[in-house]
């Protein structure tokens, strides 16, 4: 049933470091990894509990991580356990609503292990959400920002249609499907264009979801 | 065990709120509004309640080469915002054509205050949209066409629609191929328009004729508070019609009519309006041909005048006669705060005559004297006036020939001057020996904060008094030492130093 997934056999070895105390966590699909203290101190989820459980051999169960995504996840905190600790750049305190807000944060500086690390998850396999999602979930901040700067450099430069046909987002018309306005409280976008009769020449055409 | 959740494909519309915040972090203000507005309803509800969405209140597209479809998409996202109030568009090629867009937008908001398109080739075709928009517009107040090629023609269309408008405070049409004829449509209406407080038509075509339908509105209209007309081809005649405007106009505070080719027979048409006048604040006379005896009759009507605040005569050659006329009128002279003397051919007697003056003048805080003849000579009598006059907050002496014993003299001054703020003795040749007295004199002082000796042949040896001084000084936080011939290392004791005084404030 469980086994043992390869990326924790790297570091097992690795006992000067202090990291010696081995934790089990288990996927939503009952697969089991086993991980040294340097990959649970990337996760605020993962330390949490096993602080919380002291769980000992029992495996920390991840109910809302499947293993064919908990895999690479545990094979990115491998790869990043070693980096320079104090990241005190970008993504930290995302409540903090004074730390220069109006600017846009940088998405040009994942670096190149990274790149191809998050190539492998994709929108139509629906993968790269589940990567953000996941990443979201265990507390991993570095993982989280790779996904999302991931996506903003997919969006810029593009037009809203286009956006629309890469992430396969079918525009429903107002009040309906998922796209409901009242889906998130609050509404917006709601209002109709007002375009002028009188309006001369080649106007713009309007986009079709305000019409 | 199988979880219902792994049967949805997870896709970008169905992250959970906080995350797509996540992803907007990472966008700048044009790819939020053309990449992500009205991709779907729920991602506009997202951005409404983003928190940087909510301060797009300005939005600075120039130079982003907007090309008709990126036009499009902005037009389309904006359709619903009312968060913006300023857009910029200058340098982006625009045209006649692709204007609709931007008249597109105008006709769908109604947040918006602040329009600029400068240099984006609108010519009267691309007027005729804009001003179509505007028609049913209540919201935007200033409109900016900068160096655009709207002519006679779009010069027209705007006076049909201030007909109507009651919002429009600023209009600025600068560098527009404007002649008289455009002149004439735009002055017709401002004399029934009742909202208009601002209008740039500098660097036209306008000539006295064009003045002359100026100065029929200036005497009806009563809420135009600025007019700038500078570079045009006012001249004399232009003047004298612009003269009568001021002898009945009473809402007018500001009037710019640099480098139009008026002389002292056009300044004595504005001058003997100035002795009726009392609304002007600002007379911008700079780039003329304007001498001493010009300089006598502005002196004349000033010396009685009790709102023109700034006098700018730069670039005119008014001369030690003209400024001693000047000087004269501020002796009686209660209101006037600036007096700008740049480039007009002053030297010692002329600034003597300034320093006797400044001993009774308590009003005026900002003198400009660059780029004249003045010596060691006149900067003695200044200093002098300086130990008993407690106003002069700017004091401009950049390009004269100011030498070590001139900064001696203005040492002794500052050493007892409580008001002096800002300095520039740029561009003059004070020296290692001036560079001693100034530092002796900054052990002192301590209101001078932005002191400018660049280019002033100092050395080290002259560096190291003013590091010596600094040490004592801490009011000094800008100051100004590049072009001269102090070493790497020095110019790093002194930026140090003043880092240090920065740091207090």
């Amino acid at each position: 049933m469980a086994t043992t997934a390869e990326a924790s056999n790297t570091t097992t070895g690795n006992t000067e470091t202090a990291t010696g105390k081995m934790i089990k966590i288990q996927s939503n699909d009952g697969q089991i990894f086993e991980v040294d203290q340097g990959v649970v101190e990337q996760s605020s989820t993962i330390k949490t509990l096993s602080d919380l459980m002291d769980v000992g051999d029992v495996p920390i169960p991840l109910p809302n991580v499947k293993a064919s995504i908990l895999g690479p996840i545990v094979d990115f905190c491998n790869h990043h356990k070693n980096d320079q600790k104090p990241e005190p750049i970008d993504e930290d305190d995302d409540d903090d609503p004074n730390k220069d807000i109006y600017e846009p944060k940088r998405s040009d500086d994942i670096c190149e292990w990274d790149l191809n690390f998050i190539k492998q998850f994709t929108v139509p396999e629906g993968t790269l959400f589940d990567i953000i999602m996941a990443a979201n979930y265990l507390g991993i901040k570095t993982l989280l920002a790779v996904g999302c700067k991931t996506i903003a450099n997919m969006v810029r430069g593009k037009s809203s249609t286009e956006v629309r046909e890469m992430f396969n987002i079918s525009y429903d018309p107002p009040g309906e499907g998922i796209n409901a306005p009242n889906a998130i409280e609050g509404q917006a976008g709601t209002v109709p264009t007002t375009q002028d009769a009188n309006a001369t020449g080649p106007s713009p055409q309007p986009d079709p979801m305000n019409q | 065990k199988l979880f219902m959740t792994e049967k949805i494909t997870l896709c970008f519309l169905t992250l959970p709120i906080e995350l797509i915040y996540r992803v907007l972090d990472h966008l700048d203000e044009l790819t939020i509004l053309l990449s992500i507005r009205n991709v779907c309803q729920r991602f506009n509800a997202i951005i409404d309640t983003y928190y940087r969405y909510q301060t797009f209140t300005s939005c600075n597209f120039a130079y982003k080469q907007l090309n008709y479809q990126i036009l499009e998409n902005l037009t389309n996202a904006l359709q619903t915002n009312t968060i913006l109030k300023t857009l910029t568009f200058n340098n982006n090629q625009i045209g006649d054509e692709n204007i609709q867009y931007i008249a597109n937008i105008l006709r769908n908001n109604s947040t918006l205050t602040t329009l600029n398109i400068y240099s984006n080739q609108v010519g009267p075709a691309g007027v005729f949209y804009l001003t179509n928009a505007l028609q049913n517009n209540e919201t935007l107040t200033t409109l900016d066409l900068f160096d655009n090629h709207i002519g006679n023609e779009g010069a027209k269309y705007f006076a049909d629609i201030l007909k109507n408008n009651n919002t429009l405070l600023t209009l600025n049409l600068p560098s527009n191929n404007i002649d008289d004829e455009g002149i004439e449509y735009l002055a017709k209406i401002l004399q029934s328009n009742t909202t208009l407080t601002k209008l740039d038509l500098h660097q036209n075509e306008i000539g006295f004729q064009g003045a002359q339908y100026i100065s029929d509105a200036l005497q009806c209209n009563s809420t135009l508070t600025i007019l700038n007309l500078n570079c045009n081809r006012i001249e004399n005649q232009g003047a004298q019609y612009l003269g009568i405007a001021l002898q009945n106009n009473k809402t007018l505070t500001t009037l710019n009519l640099q480098a139009n080719n008026i002389d002292n027979q056009g300044v004595q048409y504005l001058a003997n309006a100035l002795k009726t006048n009392m609304t002007l604040m600002t007379l911008d006379l700079q780039m003329n041909i304007i001498s001493s005896n010009g300089a006598q009759y502005l002196a004349d009507a000033l010396q009685n005048n009790t709102t023109i605040t700034i006098v700018d005569l730069q670039c005119n050659r008014i001369g030690d006669e003209g400024v001693k006329h000047l000087a004269n009128a501020l002796q009686s002279n209660r209101i006037i705060v600036t007096l700008n003397f740049r480039s007009n051919l002053v030297c010692d007697d002329g600034v003597t005559y300034l320093a006797s003056s400044l001993r009774i003048n308590t009003t005026l805080s900002k003198l400009v004297l660059s780029v004249n003849q003045i010596g060691d000579k006149g900067i003695e009598s200044l200093s002098n006036a300086l130990q008993t006059n407690m106003t002069l907050i700017t004091l401009n002496l950049s390009k004269n020939q100011i030498g070590s014993q001139g900064a001696l003299h203005l040492a002794n001054g500052l050493e007892i001057n409580k008001s002096l703020a800002t300095l520039n003795l740029s561009d003059n040749h004070i020296g290692d020996e001036g560079s001693q007295a100034l530092a002796n004199a900054l052990q002192i002082n301590t209101t001078l904060k932005i002191l400018d000796l660049g280019t002033n042949g100092i050395s080290d040896r002259g560096a190291q008094y003013l590091v010596d001084a600094l040490q004592v000084n801490t009011t000094l936080t800008t100051f100004d030492f590049t072009c001269n011939k102090i070493t790497y290392q020095m110019v790093q004791y002194l930026t140090k130093i003043l880092e240090r005084n920065s740091s207090y404030k």
